[in-house]
């Protein structure tokens, strides 16, 4: 539509262009005939054509002009349509992941310590009403006996990346009956979340992730953190969600090699209170480990233990 | 039809030693564990017979006739390698319907020498030091070959067999056959 | 199976284990070639040996090895002898209406523990994990004879050798089919020694 208006109003601009022209070539016969002997002919003429060159130029660069903002107008929703896809900004920026980074930043707080002889994952879990019962669905999953995750960011993209990595564990599992490595889950994970950065008709994952594994090969612990863009980072001990560089600038100050994991629990937690707004309880935040021998959730009662030793 | 499995027979300077396994299977299925399949011919000769149940007894009875007939003829015991010469006639003149039936024949010859006799079910007959027969051979044969024959080994003095060492290997052959088993020696 | 021919044994000594094989490549009959290989390394300490159809045996060897080579790199590890058994028994399931003609048998010692781990397997990838010995080949019959009574628990390396050695060449002269010439590699923790048998040649 846009294209036969720009056709449209040249072509008008043109025939106005040539009705001009006359009206100025009768009123400079006019001026000839008055002034005959006191103005050279080709003096005048040439001032008239200038004057005719300035206003035909003046016409066409405002064709040029509307027809590049029609132009870029097009191209503006052509990239609507490729938005998906098409939205590689000069500057080198993928912007769905900056909105996906930006999604798992304004997420719950979660917080991970690695400890020499275990790993302990902690996160918040405020509902919105008390009516929500807190005890049935869980931020912390295990993948396999030894390797659990939890998230920042949105829980249905969680749900999707769990059901992924316990599929892959025990893909892992059938072709070697071994459990799965730490390292070997952690890729798997980040390789299905790249392909979603770069497949069509989806859209990045909106969480980064923390996954806490025991090695029973080389008899230590791991921790991972995977993000939207499928890259992925092993920590002492690390935070993310909500106030997140406040959360690992405190873990800066606290953490040591030689921490154990009761007290790592005691750290994840004190993590968690910097930037915890309200009362913190069993019901708020949930605490999953692990150690030797494997990956657990702990109970409230346990957690409510905790929480009594370190208030 | 009912199958048995192992016999083995070794022969010794001065006895021999046959033996078998006790069991009675037809397939998978065990339908006794103690029935031996060694028979007394003479005083001196023993037969080892495994294969179709029912031929062995058939052949047995017409061999412990003919037996009893050539004593009465004879009035002597049919020696050793005797008893296996016409074994063979007897299994060739069924060669177009043979007796399923593996036998071995052991005892002493007629210079008092222990001797093993092994036959094929039409007849094909072979005096030898030792053997093995019947389904189990295929795994006893080549350690025959290596404790007895001392088959694969460099620098050995090659003894002749002891009677104990010879029952010992018996018993272990046996009960590597199938577990259950039955001696004479 | 039996168009080529092969024996092949593993067993375990005290803190060692030993995979011996004959070496003969036939056609049916007739004999083409006495250095035929049927044991592969697969590790510094792990073999498989593998007795079937001879071009299989090759498939099969280089696949695994494929397949092992980008184990080792993703994982940044070496493989356990168990793992690679999986490994294997995987390999021939995917062939399960289509299999390879091959019966491996598998014997290493694992890297980290030094525990010996030998198994074998049928041609589709149903594993047997033993304490004591597995066989493979035309002439397994022969060879459980053999093994069944020569082997005994806690053989030092040499006396493995010995009672491998004589297990394999005892069992294959009452083989048509395999034979002619043996090898043994004995594997300890910290060397494996190889060793070529002189048989009878006929």
């Amino acid at each position: 539509m846009s294209s036969v208006k720009t056709r449209k109003t040249s072509s008008a601009s043109s025939t106005e262009t040539e009705d001009t022209l006359s009206l100025i070539r009768k009123d400079i016969l006019d001026i000839k005939k008055s002034l005959d002997r006191t103005v050279k002919n080709d003096e005048l003429e040439t001032i008239v054509t200038k004057i005719v060159e300035k206003l035909l130029k003046k016409d066409k660069e405002e064709q040029q002009k509307f027809i590049e903002t029609e132009v870029e107008k097009r191209c503006e929703n052509l990239k609507e349509l490729h938005s998906k896809e098409m939205d590689k900004i000069p500057s080198g920026k993928l912007v769905q992941i900056e909105y996906a980074l930006a999604a798992v930043a304004a997420g719950a707080p979660s917080v991970g310590i690695k400890a020499s002889n275990g790993v302990v994952l902690a996160t918040e879990k405020k509902q919105k009403s008390i009516l929500y019962d807190e005890n049935s669905i869980h931020k912390i999953e295990m993948i396999t006996k030894n390797v659990g995750m939890v998230y920042s960011g949105m829980g249905p993209d969680y749900r999707v990346l769990i059901r992924s990595a316990r599929k892959l564990a025990q893909n892992y599992y059938l072709a070697y009956q071994e459990n799965i490595p730490t390292a070997q889950i952690v890729h798997k994970i980040a390789n299905v979340m790249q392909e979603y950065t770069q497949s069509g008709g989806v859209r990045p994952f909106g969480v980064s992730l923390l996954i806490a594994g025991w090695d029973d090969d080389e008899e230590r612990p791991y921790l991972y953190q995977c993000d939207p863009s499928g890259a992925y980072f092993a920590w002492k001990a690390t935070a993310m969600g909500k106030n997140y560089v406040n959360g690992k600038t405190f873990l800066e100050k606290r953490y040591s090699d030689n921490l154990e994991l009761e007290d790592a629990v005691h750290t994840a937690i004190l993590t968690l209170k910097e930037s915890f707004e309200g009362q913190m309880t069993e019901d708020n935040i949930e605490i999953g480990i692990c150690n030797k021998d494997g990956f657990r959730r702990l109970s409230p009662a346990e957690v409510k233990d905790y929480l009594a030793s370190v208030q | 039809m009912f199958i048995f499995r192992t016999v083995l027979a070794i022969a010794g300077e001065d006895f021999s030693v046959i033996a078998s396994d006790t069991r009675l299977s037809q397939g998978f299925s065990i339908h006794s564990r103690d029935m031996p399949k060694t028979y007394k011919l003479t005083g001196s000769t023993v037969l080892g017979a495994c294969g179709f149940h029912g031929d062995v007894l058939t052949l047995t009875k017409v061999l412990q006739a003919r037996l009893k007939i050539y004593e009465h003829d004879h009035n002597e015991k049919m020696s050793t390698p005797a008893i296996a010469a016409m074994l063979s006639t007897m299994l060739y003149y069924r060669r177009f319907f043979p007796y399923y039936v593996y036998n071995i024949v052991a005892g002493i010859d007629d210079q008092g020498k222990g001797c093993v006799f092994s036959f094929d079910p039409v007849g094909s007959y072979e005096r030898e030091s030792y053997r093995a027969g019947g389904s189990a051979s295929a795994m006893l044969q080549p350690l025959l070959d290596n404790q007895i024959g001392f088959k694969n080994q460099e620098n050995v003095t090659k003894t002749s067999l002891s009677q104990e060492k010879a029952v010992n290997l018996v018993k272990d052959c046996v009960h590597l056959g199938s577990g259950e088993g039955h001696l004479y020696w | 199976m039996e168009y080529n021919g092969a024996a092949i044994i593993a067993m375990t000594g005290k803190n060692c284990v030993a995979i011996a094989a004959d070496r003969r490549y036939g056609v049916q009959a007739q004999t083409v070639a006495t250095d035929f290989q049927k044991i592969f390394e697969m590790g510094p300490r792990l073999f498989v040996g593998l007795p079937g159809l001879a071009t299989d045996v090759q498939t099969v060897s280089q696949r695994l090895k494929f397949r092992l080579n980008l184990y080792e790199l993703r994982e940044n590890r070496r493989i356990k002898p168990k793992t690679f058994m999986s490994m294997v028994s995987n390999l021939l399931y995917e062939r399960r209406f289509g299999p390879y003609f091959v019966e491996p048998v598998i014997a290493g010692i694992d890297p980290k523990t030094s525990q010996p781990y030998i198994a074998s397997m049928d041609l589709i990838g149903c594993p047997m994990v033993t304490e004591d010995f597995v066989v493979s080949g035309t002439c397994s019959e022969q060879m459980y004879g053999m093994c069944e009574s020569l082997w005994e628990p806690d053989l030092e390396p040499d006396d493995l050798f010995e009672t491998i050695s004589q297990a394999l060449m005892n069992a294959v002269d009452r083989d048509a089919v395999s034979g002619w010439g043996g090898i043994v590699y004995v594997i300890e923790k910290d060397k494996v020694t190889i060793r070529e048998l002189k048989a009878r040649m006929d």
